[in-house]
């Protein structure tokens, strides 16, 4: 089977790779680009551990093909941080100990940010149901809403 | 105990006890932390795992000829591959595993005892041929009868698993193999006369079915094997000495040729704690001589590593018309998968340990069924034996129209307590939990209809073991940790803010590491609330012998005794003298070279002193009357941590084995076929909790200290499962008015409940 | 003297028998002592392994974890954890 030619643009650089037809983006940025932030748990679309923004929206890289990435734009918990700058979201989860073992950590900073840009002042609520695709097994959620929630009130402040 | 006794009690203290960011953090925010398989290595192969499609069955062959000759396929390993071990018992994790067993799960032989079990694995150039060669081994089955429930496995007719089985702990022996691997018994005083003294008598019997740690991390690995046979492995692991251990034995390699790096770990709660792919990785890499990456999927951690038991529970217990318990009694049998090795024994000794006992008896059965074995699983076989001891103690609440932490109360273990497995207990929180639940505005807050309130407390042993860590002091004045204990919730965290707090130099001056298993005398792995007791004892001793050297060499320097010289905040301190004298640590680490070279310390020891840790939690409920859904609407953990050296990493301690408790209680449980295939082999419908499943879990951190340790320190990792699961089902009964004795309750079974009764 | 309680299974492994008085200064020498007072018991401990409780306090795998003039010793099974 020949491998189909993709260009896309991550984290604000253009990439190109040769991806078989039944890879997920999910595989192409761990295998073939060692973007290796974005974690698989489950590669059923039921853990969130490989959220990534693909032209602005939400996606499990796990259930998109890498051949659906071409010429499209995509963002990785690896373009989160900006130079020697944590992003205050990243911040805040260090602040308030909003990770344990910190393997859900990527997929729930990419949820939470795409969750800040869509609504500023989300309810616990809101949060709750809206990062509900991210599982997370050790921190009891507890801490991660508190650390969304308060960083949303921050950056609407800043 | 030893050199310890220098407590710091009642010192004042700087950084322990405060929130300080963790020095794991930023790695873990952006993605740069480097967790099982995200790791390669040039010229890597990509192995994968042959298993089991049948519950039970003889394996009459294997044959690889035809996979071996796929263009790609560089080795490929059965049991053939792997020494066969008599039977030997070895400490590992929760319990003793006996190495005949392990030698067996990792990769079968004779038979296969579960769906999932392992009877061959591959490397190959990539994934695709890897899973292309799977599907040409060709291996002939004689499929066996095959039993999944513990009341079926005892039965006289039962097939049985290991025809050389005879059950451990029955007099006089067995001689016929049966599927119960041992019966243990604890307690003591006379139950039958104390059930004869009682005014009130409640005996139930309860069921809880097979859950999964269910850390989103699947087990991964990389070997690599070189000609010379020396081997290096990263993995995400508990306990990276103790894979090296298992792997030597497996491989017949010594442990000097073995270098395991623990990798960041994406949680275990006792699942990482035993070897699957890891020997079969360093088989096929020392085979093709090639590094080999292996990863399980999802469905091959819930099919094939390690569940905790599911189990029927009886519980008996008699009361006084004061509520004072006079006797209790339970028989625990406990699923332990394909191998023995159910965590009932502890789950037998802590039955009843929350409580002052007269008369006590627990007597718990390890019985084999096909099922994926057991591993352990936070506070390992507590959460079963208690939940069916605290369910019952609320009934009898009800009954005696007493409150239920009243009841708690009056039965409460403290200090010279003798507990149901023996011994007496030192100081413990038992009461003060209680207490504190007590004074809780959650426990006086009004309910809303259909809803109901539950408590129940749960007490866990915590362990100390073999432990190394070393300090180096920097020229510059920074300062280096070497710590062995796998650090899974922000244990560096905690190791730096003890070490702070000895030199008096701020923790961002502190660097501390996870060390590999050559760089530390052996650890045993970070499980059974251990790692910030037992780690962080050694680094307050190494921390110590350190500031002695550092005095040492500012006497030096000052030319005098080395008794003139004290430490305090980070500074060598002349303590005669007209003007006050002091020295940084950082100029004493400058010239260390010139007085007498690097300073470092280490500290080894069998740690000792351990401190049990008890919890009390309140839920409140709601029941949807016409679906059956039970919806958590407030929690409130309560846990006396002995000191929190870390409160967040507590609290999160606390959070999150309140969520997996949760869990356990509401949905999750292992759904067979009558195949004794596993039908819920995802995410999708094993449901763990999710974000919006719960409210905010409130924690109250209760403190009496453990007096073995400087600066108190208990454990708190696997108390908080304990509680929820008594907690919830007590909160359904009463806001239904009919006891639930099964869990999970999930709304089918709350659902038949409701209508029949 | 020290004494060494058996309770439950271990009770009942050792007939009935639920107190010894021991010499045994420490954990090693119980383990010698061991096999002449209730040899059933011994290999139970050497093959398993088990911890004993000193006068309250567990001791797992210590071998030189001293035993006093009038401690109550106690055998239990190892423990471990998640
Ligand atoms: S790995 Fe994509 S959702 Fe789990
Ligand atoms: S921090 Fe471990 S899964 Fe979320």
């Amino acid at each position: 089977m020949s491998k189909t030619h993709v260009s896309t643009c991550i984290n604000g650089d253009t990439h190109e790779f040769l991806c078989d037809t039944q890879n997920t983006l999910l595989d192409v940025l761990r295998h073939e680009l060692d973007l290796t932030g974005s974690k698989e748990g489950c590669a059923t679309g039921d853990c969130g551990a490989c959220s990534v923004m693909l032209d602005d929206r939400l996606v499990c890289a796990c259930l998109v093909l890498g051949v659906e990435a071409d010429g499209k734009e995509i963002e990785t918990i690896e373009g989160m941080s900006s130079g020697s700058e944590l992003h205050p979201i990243q911040q805040k989860f260090i602040d308030l100990a909003a990770l344990q073992c910190g393997i859900c950590t990527p997929g729930v900073l990419v949820a939470t940010k795409a969750l800040l840009t869509k609504n500023k002042n989300p309810s616990e609520e809101e949060v709750r149901f809206w990062l509900a695709g991210n599982l997370c097994r050790c921190t009891g959620y507890d801490k991660i809403v508190r650390a969304v929630l308060e960083v949303a009130a921050d950056m609407r402040n800043a | 105990m030893n050199d310890m006794t220098q407590n710091n009690l009642e010192r004042a203290l700087k950084i322990v006890g405060t929130r300080p960011p963790r020095p794991d953090g930023v790695d873990k925010v952006t993605g740069r932390a480097l967790f099982g398989s995200d790791k390669s290595l040039p010229n890597m192969l990509v192995g994968r795992v042959l298993r089991s499609p049948y519950a039970h069955a003889k394996i009459i062959s294997i044959d690889t000829s035809k996979a071996e000759v796929l263009n790609g396929v560089k080795s490929i390993v059965t049991c053939a591959d792997f020494e066969d071990f008599p039977s030997e018992f070895v400490p590992n994790g929760e319990m003793i595993v006996n190495l005949k067993d392990i030698t067996r799960n990792i990769m079968a032989r004779e038979k296969v005892l579960y769906v999932g079990h392992t009877v061959a694995a591959v490397a190959a150039t990539s994934e695709d041929i890897a899973e292309k060669a799977l599907g040409l081994i060709d291996i002939k089955y004689e499929v066996l009868p095959h039993v999944l429930e513990v009341e079926d496995a005892e039965k006289p007719d039962a097939p049985v698993l290991h025809e050389d089985m005879m059950t451990i702990g029955i007099e006089p022996s067995p001689k016929k193999a049966s599927n119960v691997a041992k019966r243990v018994e604890f307690g003591f005083g006379d139950v039958e006369k104390g059930f004869a003294e009682a005014d009130l008598i409640v005996e139930r019997e309860f069921t809880t079915q097979q859950v999964h740690q269910g850390y989103i991390e699947p087990h991964a690995c990389l070997a690599s094997v070189s000609e010379d046979g020396q081997a290096d492995l990263w993995c995400t692991t508990q306990g990276a000495f103790v894979v090296r251990n298992f792997c030597s034995k497996l491989l017949g390699l010594s442990a000097a040729q073995i270098k395991v790096t623990a990798s960041e770990i994406g949680g275990g709660f006792g699942g990482k704690t035993v070897v699957y792919l890891e020997p079969l990785a360093l088989a096929l890499s020392r085979k093709s001589g090639r590094p080999v990456k292996m990863e399980m999927s999802r469905a091959e951690v819930f099919t094939s590593s390690g569940p905790t038991s599911g189990a029927k529970v009886w519980v008996k217990i008699g009361v006084k018309n004061d509520g004072r318990i006079i006797a209790g009694d339970c028989v625990l049998k406990y699923q332990a998968g394909a191998f023995q090795g159910a965590p009932v024994g502890p789950g037998a000794m802590c039955a009843f340990a929350p409580y002052d006992m007269v008369n006590v008896r627990a007597v718990g059965y390890d019985i084999v069924v096909n099922r994926p074995k057991v591993s352990a699983y936070r506070a390992p076989g507590g959460p079963i034996s208690e939940y069916g001891v605290e369910s019952v103690l609320d009934e009898i609440a009800l009954k005696l129209e007493m409150d239920p932490i009243e009841i708690r109360l009056k039965n409460a273990a403290k200090e010279g307590t003798i507990a149901p497995y023996g011994p007496k207990l030192g100081p413990i929180g038992m009461i003060e939990t209680l207490e504190a639940a007590k004074a809780h505005p959650h426990y006086s807050a009004p309910l809303g209809p259909n809803q109901g309130r539950g408590i129940a407390s749960g007490f866990w042993f915590n362990i100390g073991g073999e432990t190394s860590s070393s300090i180096t002091i920097n020229e510059d004045g920074t300062v280096g940790l070497t710590l062995g204990t796998t650090d899974i919730g922000g244990s560096r965290a905690s190791m730096a803010m003890m070490a702070s707090e000895e030199l008096g130099v701020p923790m961002d001056l502190i660097k501390p590491v996870i060390g590999d298993t050559n760089s530390l005398g052996f650890n045993f792995l970070t499980g059974g609330s251990r790692a910030t007791f037992s780690t962080g004892m050694t680094v307050v001793r190494s921390t110590r012998e350190a500031i002695e050297e550092l005095k040492k060499r500012a006497a030096l320097l000052w030319e005098v005794d080395l008794n003139q010289v004290e430490w305090v905040d980070g500074h060598a301190r002349l303590i005669a003298g007209d003007e006050p004298k002091t020295m940084s640590l950082a100029q004493i680490a400058k010239q260390a070279g010139k007085t007498g070279g690097p300073i470092m310390a280490n500290c080894s020891m069998n740690v000792t002193g351990a401190g049990p840790s008890l919890g009390t939690h309140i839920v409140d409920v709601e029941v949807d009357t016409e679906t059956g859904k039970v919806s958590i609407v407030r929690y409130t953990a309560i846990q006396d941590a002995g000191k929190a050296i870390h409160p967040a990493y507590v609290e999160g301690q606390m959070q999150g084995g309140a969520v997996q408790g949760i869990g356990w209680a509401l949905n999750e449980e292992y759904i067979y076929n009558d195949k004794g295939e596993l039908e819920n082999t995802g995410f999708l419908d094993y449901r763990i909790p999710v974000c919006s499943d719960v409210p905010m879990i409130d924690t109250v951190i209760v403190e009496v200290p453990n007096p073995n340790h400087p600066y108190g320190v208990r454990g708190v990792g696997e108390t908080p499962i304990i509680p929820p699961l008594a907690a919830i089902s007590n909160a359904v009964s009463r806001a239904t008015n009919i006891r639930f004795n099964e869990l999970p309750l999930s709304p089918p079974k709350v659902l038949a409940k409701l209508m029949h009764g | 003297m020290a004494q060494l309680i058996l309770t439950g299974s271990l009770k009942s492994l050792a007939n009935g028998v639920a107190e010894f008085n021991i010499q045994a200064r420490n954990v090693h020498q119980l383990v010698v002592e061991l096999k002449q007072i209730c040899p059933v018991l011994a290999p139970l401990i050497e093959s398993e392994g088990f911890a004993v409780a000193i006068d309250g306090e567990i001791y797992q795998d210590i071998l030189f974890a001293p035993i006093g003039e009038n401690s109550e010793v106690h055998l239990i099974p190892p423990i471990g954890g998640g």
